[in-house]
């Protein structure tokens, strides 16, 4: 289980997206901004590095509007509040959601050295993070702004101990508080958020995006079986509640995403507890990935027949 | 005659790299006392120190110690920027936005109030002014001048990653957007064309304004030259190459001494690239591998590189570098153009200054030219000495060659070639012929055994100023030539018995000679002496001496090289840092014109660079750190004066040296104790223990890796002072004290026996009158005394009479009146002792009574006692001795009313009642006895009859006193005695024994047969001779009584 690609394997989601600044929401990204937290536990010491998939705007991948002008700024925060404030857990870029400091930076256009490759921002020292007890790992916050052109652009995040692979850091992690992805293609595919429900929260607030209605979005954990989460159309936003019970807590719940058909969509997805705090997505489902458990009812002439 | 002949060149590639510049690396992480393994930056200050950005704390280094640095109070220790100001100021800023000072001066770290609030990446100083340049992140451009921090430019759209100053007012800021230019008088930034994307570090040159070499991600490494209308040429450029990786430099640093650049690029690996022959040179990755931040030349040319996570790498230059020819090398010379030559066993391979593939000279004249012993160059041509194949001369530039005339004996080896006695003469040294002297290409003259020479093997010769050539010969000694006469020098005076190798000559002409077993001889002032230094080389056989440009000798034996510092006397073996082996060659050394020295061995040639040999000697700077005493840590800034007594003085000291700084050592010596200086050591502490007063200085020296003691050593001084008795002002202020002190007493003691005295005098003269007047009281008391005195005697006296009248007078009564004998002596004028007589009732009674007391009581009771008597005898007529006492016993107790006080009077009395009828004697006595002296045929026998034992009145307590009746026959003649006790207790004349009832019995049975009147003369005499001067102790009383 690679716990430091963003978006993971087991998501089943091939990339995050970003629009430029001067993109149509209708695109699919409601804010053309992304942030993406990494945690390194606190006994680490090596060196590591964020690599970047495909970080510029151009070539096959990226979703071209009307010539490649968009530019993407890839920025690292550690330090003092770069976690913690309120801000930078929110799932829209306002207020101080660049909080921390600011340790590296690069912005990209359409540069083709970095176009469908790999490329790393970095070294970092562990302990530039944000140490969070709780948590007992610095913490580092990736934000990506899409500041400029109308382009998409179509990424992904590996963080990794060497600048030339991807190989993760042990026991470290990432997380998400809003995803902007791009769906898989194919139709009927499933793909796979995994939100933390901690041991407070009542309820779930799912939103999404732009899904333009390509599928169904269900629920699953330990004790719901595919609930029904609502789908949003067209460039709107979708809200539905889901009652958490006391067995989903401390752990991860599974919202699948299948789509009807196949073409590029590209989805936002936040949820939030009762109160519209954020709830975070792990890249590698905390407590591994909810199985429903089937209750069997056994009626009574059966046993009967059994004696 | 010069034979022109064919010269075949091959020329072909050698393998081996020729920019071969050897760098040793040391990496220092946590196991060598860095708090961290993340180094952000370093720099150097004016002291040397190293000052290391961790992101656990500053630190300090010295070459051997790190050690961490206090910065605040608060844990705000990952430093993450430093840099050294003009004035020598240390800057280091934090990743939280701290920003320190320590001062040059004072040494102490503060912080600014002021803080940027985002991490300081990087801070760059001022070449113009004092002020130094933060660079944050996110934030933009501060400047630090006279410690406020003032915001230059505020870049939140883009980052600047590092600036560098163009000019007073110009600043050039090298961002993500790329290269801009910042104008302070305008305030306004300007973008630079042809640089728009991101640019990375700047370096300047430092020799060159307003150029530098720049960092483009997407290029790789450029030289860029600003103008002043800020323009930018683009000079020279590195990209994507071994070590440029996909044109990505994480790290550069340009060492403009040697003009190279040293890169760590996108692989992690660290190369170096001489930008003159652009040749590049990947470091190994077993020397290095990891992330560089930072780069940084220290002062003594070693290289810093600091690492993400890999701790701080040190590169120093090898003073050697190997030109790796895969063959042994025999011989080396140079031609004009500055082309090296090295003979090896294959012929030739020359090698040109740039870089490029050596070319190799196999054959001469179509013949193979085998192993070349000795390369020679005349100016014009190289000459080439063969092993078998004779003499060679070859014109570098046409590499036309030609055999010259030489030894008709086959297969002669030649063994060196070297000038002859003048200009324009060279002397070809054989193996088996001697010498040959050639000029002009012609041979001159053989010098061989057939004309003196001592020996036909000549390794070697020299031509000195004079024109004299000395040959080193297979021999113990040495001739010398001038023109084609031989001169001997005899040298075996000298102990020497080894061959002569080679010689080199001193700036000075002192002419040193290498020996196959001896070591080094020199010869100075015709004298030949042994090198003073040749016990410390590790063999005695020395291959080749060679002199550098510095007058340094340098000396060749087969495993090792040494250097010897002609003008301090200091002998340095040369550390090789390879892994293999070098074997060096006889005869193959060799100076060239640029001073570089190459010695030939086994594979190729070690070459000492002129640059590097000849600088300046790194001096290792030590210093203390701490002083302890007793185990106290004391401040080395301030002199120390210890009380007398016991300390244990302990010193811990380092040494500032950056380059191989792990073999430095120390010496130490700590006068006022010590005589000499320690034997060097390692260890960087001592400890000093009973040290008595004195005067102290520790002085401590560095030894460097190469042998050289500092020139100054570090020390302190201390002193621990005397006892205070042993100071000369102690014993003169105690003599002074003791003086003025006695003084004082005397005059205190004077003036108090003064002042007692006068009151004294006072009191004398107080109580003379006192006295006086009691003595007139006294004497009229006296006479008033006197008086009654006088009156009492005189009553006394009369009463004398009266009691003299009492005691009765015994008179012949007839038959009824025996012979009495009195002997009564009263203590005092009156007496206690009386005796008593009357004549009732035909008998004749007597008593002898001691009253209680004598003087006027005793007489008191004298007189109460004779009254009753004759009251109880004469008036109640009772005789009976036992019936008067028991009367006389109750009349007493009646008459002094002893029934209701304490009057204890009474008396002791014996009684006798004399019948001389029945001649009969009746006696009873109260505790006075009675003696009868029985008359028999003319003898005495001595009847003693035992009073009772209580007294006559006095003891109220005996309630019965029956007095015992004794009737005793008596006949004529016998003698009866009565007495008192006065006369038994009387002492003698030294008032120790008392005369006793023994001795009064003895005295009386031997005069009792005398006559009374005797008696009576004999008992005074008997008792004055006994008492003698003593005072009488009571009345006497003893009467007699003859029948």
């Amino acid at each position: 289980m690679n716990a430091q690609e963003v978006p993971s394997v087991q998501e089943n989601i091939p990339y995050l997206i970003t629009f430029g600044s001067s993109s149509d929401h209708s695109w699919g990204d409601d804010d053309f901004s992304q942030t993406v937290f990494f945690s390194i536990p606190k006994t680490q010491t090596s060196p590591f590095y964020i690599r970047l998939f495909d970080p510029d705007t151009g070539g096959e991948l990226d979703e071209m509007s009307a010539g490649w002008d968009t530019k993407t700024k890839f920025a690292v925060y550690g330090g003092k509040e770069a976690y913690s404030n309120p801000d930078a857990r929110n799932v829209d870029p306002k207020g101080n959601y660049k909080s921390g400091i600011l340790i590296e930076s690069k912005t990209y256009g359409s540069e083709a050295a970095t176009d469908n490759k790999w490329t790393s921002l970095g070294p970092f020292n562990p302990m530039q993070g944000e140490l969070i007890e709780e948590l007992g790992a610095y913490v580092f916050k990736l934000v990506i702004d899409g500041v400029s052109g109308n382009d998409g652009n179509v990424y992904k995040l590996f963080m990794s101990i060497r600048n030339n692979d991807n190989i993760a850091v042990e026991g470290g992690n990432a997380f998400a508080y809003e995803y902007s992805v791009r769906l898989p293609m194919s139709a009927k595919s499933v793909s796979h958020i995994y939100p933390f429900a901690d041991g407070l929260v009542a309820a779930f607030k799912i939103r999404n995006f732009d899904f333009d209605t390509d599928g169904q979005v269900k629920l699953f954990s330990s004790v719901k079986n595919g609930h029904i989460v609502a789908p949003s159309g067209d460039n709107e936003w979708s809200l539905s509640s889901h009652a958490i019970k006391t067995e989903e807590r401390n752990k991860c719940l599974d919202m699948q995403i299948v789509k009807k058909d196949e073409y590029k969509n590209d989805v936002v997805f936040y949820i939030t507890n009762e109160y519209d705090v954020p709830v975070p997505f792990f890249a590698a489902a905390i407590g591994g990935v909810p199985r429903y458990k089937y209750k069997i009812k056994i009626n009574s002439s059966a046993k009967l027949r059994e004696k | 005659m010069m034979l022109k002949l064919r010269l075949v060149l091959v020329c072909l590639s050698i393998s081996g790299f020729s920019f071969s510049q050897n760098y040793i690396f040391k990496q220092f992480s946590t196991d060598q006392g860095l708090p961290d393994k993340y180094i952000y930056s370093l720099t150097q200050d004016r002291d040397g120190f190293l000052w290391i950005s961790t992101a656990k704390g500053l630190v300090c280094f010295d070459g051997q110690i790190f050690k961490k640095q206090e910065t605040s109070k608060s844990a705000d220790d990952f430093i993450y920027s430093s840099t050294i100001d003009r004035n020598g100021n240390l800057w280091f800023g934090t990743f939280s936005g701290k920003l320190y000072k320590r001062e040059f001066n004072s040494k102490k770290i503060v912080a600014l109030k002021d803080s940027t609030g985002t991490s300081i990446n990087r801070i760059v100083a001022s070449h113009i002014n004092s002020a130094v340049y933060l660079l944050c992140r996110g934030k933009g451009i501060y400047c630090v001048q006279y410690d406020k921090l003032i915001e230059v430019i505020k870049t939140e759209d883009y980052l600047v990653n590092d600036i560098r100053e163009l000019d007073n007012k110009r600043l050039l800021l090298s961002t993500s957007e790329g290269l801009r230019v910042y104008n302070s008088e305008s305030r306004s930034v300007e973008k630079v064309e042809g640089f728009d994307s991101e640019t990375g570090l700047l370096q300047e040159h430092l020799d060159k304004k307003s150029t530098f070499w720049l960092n483009v991600p997407t290029r790789g490494l450029v030289e860029i030259e600003v103008d002043e209308l800020n323009r930018v040429k683009e000079l020279n450029a590195f990209s994507d190459n071994d070590i440029i990786n996909r044109n990505e430099v994480a790290c550069f640093y340009f060492d403009e001494e040697n003009n190279y650049l040293f890169v760590t690029g996108a692989n992690e690996r660290l190369g170096l690239i001489n930008i003159s022959t652009r040749e590049q040179k990947v470091f190994s990755e077993e020397d290095y591998f990891g992330s560089a931040n930072f780069m940084f030349k220290g002062r003594q040319k070693n290289i810093w590189v600091c690492t993400n996570g890999k701790g701080l790498f040190r590169l120093y230059r090898a003073e050697y570098d190997i030109i790796p020819l895969e063959e042994s090398v025999y011989a080396i010379s140079q031609d004009e153009q500055g082309n090296m030559y090295y003979g090896t066993k294959n012929g030739i391979l020359v090698s040109s200054l740039k870089s490029g593939p050596h070319k190799s000279i196999k054959k001469l004249d179509g013949k193979e030219l085998g192993k070349v012993n000795a390369l020679f160059f005349d100016n014009r041509n190289l000459w080439v000495g063969t092993e078998n194949k004779g003499v060679f001369v070859v014109d570098p530039k046409t590499l036309k060659s030609q055999k010259l005339n030489f030894s008709p004996i086959a297969n002669i080896g030649i063994n060196s070639i070297s000038d002859g006695h003048s200009p324009g003469y060279v002397q070809v040294n054989t193996n088996l012929d001697g010498a040959y002297l050639y000029k002009d290409y012609n041979l001159l003259y053989n010098f061989s055994v057939k004309n003196s020479l001592l020996h036909n093997n000549v390794y070697h010769s020299i031509r000195m100023k004079n024109g004299k050539v000395y040959y080193a010969t297979h021999n113990t000694a040495f001739n010398f030539s001038t023109g084609d006469k031989l001169y001997e020098i005899s040298i075996n005076d000298n102990g020497l018995i080894s061959d002569f190798n080679m010689f080199a000559k001193a700036k000075n002409e002192t002419l040193y000679a290498a020996t196959d077993g001896d070591g080094i001889y020199y010869i100075e002032d015709s004298i030949i002496r042994p090198f003073e230094l040749n016990e410390r080389f590790e063999s005695k056989y020395v291959l080749g001496l060679l002199f550098d440009r510095a007058d340094n000798l340098w000396i060749q034996q087969q495993y090792n090289l040494y250097e010897y510092y002609n003008r301090e006397k200091v002998l340095r073996k040369i550390k090789f840092y390879d892994k293999s082996q070098f074997l060096f060659n006889p005869n193959a050394c060799f100076l060239n014109k640029q001073g570089d020295l190459f010695f030939g061995c086994n594979h190729g040639v070690v070459r000492f660079n002129a640059a590097t040999t000849n600088n300046s000697i790194n001096y290792a700077n030590a210093y203390i750190t701490r002083l302890k005493v007793n185990d106290s840590t004391r401040s080395i800034g301030t002199p120390l004066q210890l009380k007398s007594g016991k300390y244990v003085i302990a010193f811990e000291f380092s040494a500032l040296g950056q380059k191989n700084s792990e073999d430095i050592s120390f010496r130490y010596i700590l006068e006022g104790r010590d005589n000499s200086w320690s034997e060097p050591t390692k260890q960087k502490h001592v400890e000093f223990s009973n040290l008595s007063e004195g005067n102290y200085t520790f002085k401590l020296e560095a030894i460097n890796s190469d042998g050289f003691a500092q020139k100054k050593w570090a020390e302190y001084s201390f002193a621990i002072l005397k006892p205070i008795w042993k100071h000369t002002w102690f014993w003169i202020v105690l003599f002074i004290t003791i003086v003025v002190t006695v003084t004082l007493i005397i005059r205190w003691r004077t003036a108090s026996l003064v002042k007692a005295k006068v009151a004294l005098e006072r009191i004398v003269e107080e109580k003379t009158v006192e006295i006086r007047n009691e003595k007139e009281i006294v004497e009229q008391n006296s006479k008033v005394i006197e008086a009654q005195h006088h009156e009492i005697t005189q009553s006394i006296n009369y009463a004398k009479r009266i009691q003299e009248a009492i005691l009765p007078e015994f008179r012949n009564e007839g038959s009824y009146s025996p012979e009495v004998l009195v002997f009564f002596l009263p203590k005092d004028i009156v007496s206690g002792d009386f005796y008593w007589h009357a004549l009732k009732s035909n008998r004749f009674l007597i008593a002898a009574c001691d009253c209680t007391g004598h003087g006027v009581p005793g007489a008191f009771m004298s007189l109460i006692g004779s009254t009753l008597l004759n009251k109880i005898v004469l008036d109640k007529g009772i005789v009976q001795p036992e019936m008067i006492l028991s009367e006389i016993d109750s009349e007493i107790s009646i008459s002094l009313k002893q029934e209701s006080n304490e009057v204890r009077d009474g008396m002791e009395t014996a009684v006798c009642s004399f019948d001389f009828g029945s001649n009969k004697l009746h006696y009873a006595g109260a505790k006075r006895p009675l003696w009868v002296f029985v008359k028999t045929h003319e003898k005495y026998k001595l009847n003693e009859y035992s009073a009772n034992k209580f007294p006559i009145g006095g003891f109220a307590d005996v309630k019965e006193k029956a007095f015992t009746a004794h009737e005793i026959p008596i006949a004529k003649g016998d003698t009866i005695y009565m007495f008192s006790d006065g006369i038994i207790d009387q002492f003698d004349n030294a008032n120790k024994k008392r005369l006793s009832t023994k001795r009064v019995r003895e005295f009386l049975s031997s005069i009792v047969h005398l006559s009374f009147k005797e008696q009576q003369t004999e008992i005074s005499n008997f008792f004055n001779s006994w008492k003698q001067d003593t005072k009488q102790t009571d009345d006497v009383l003893v009467i007699g009584i003859r029948i």
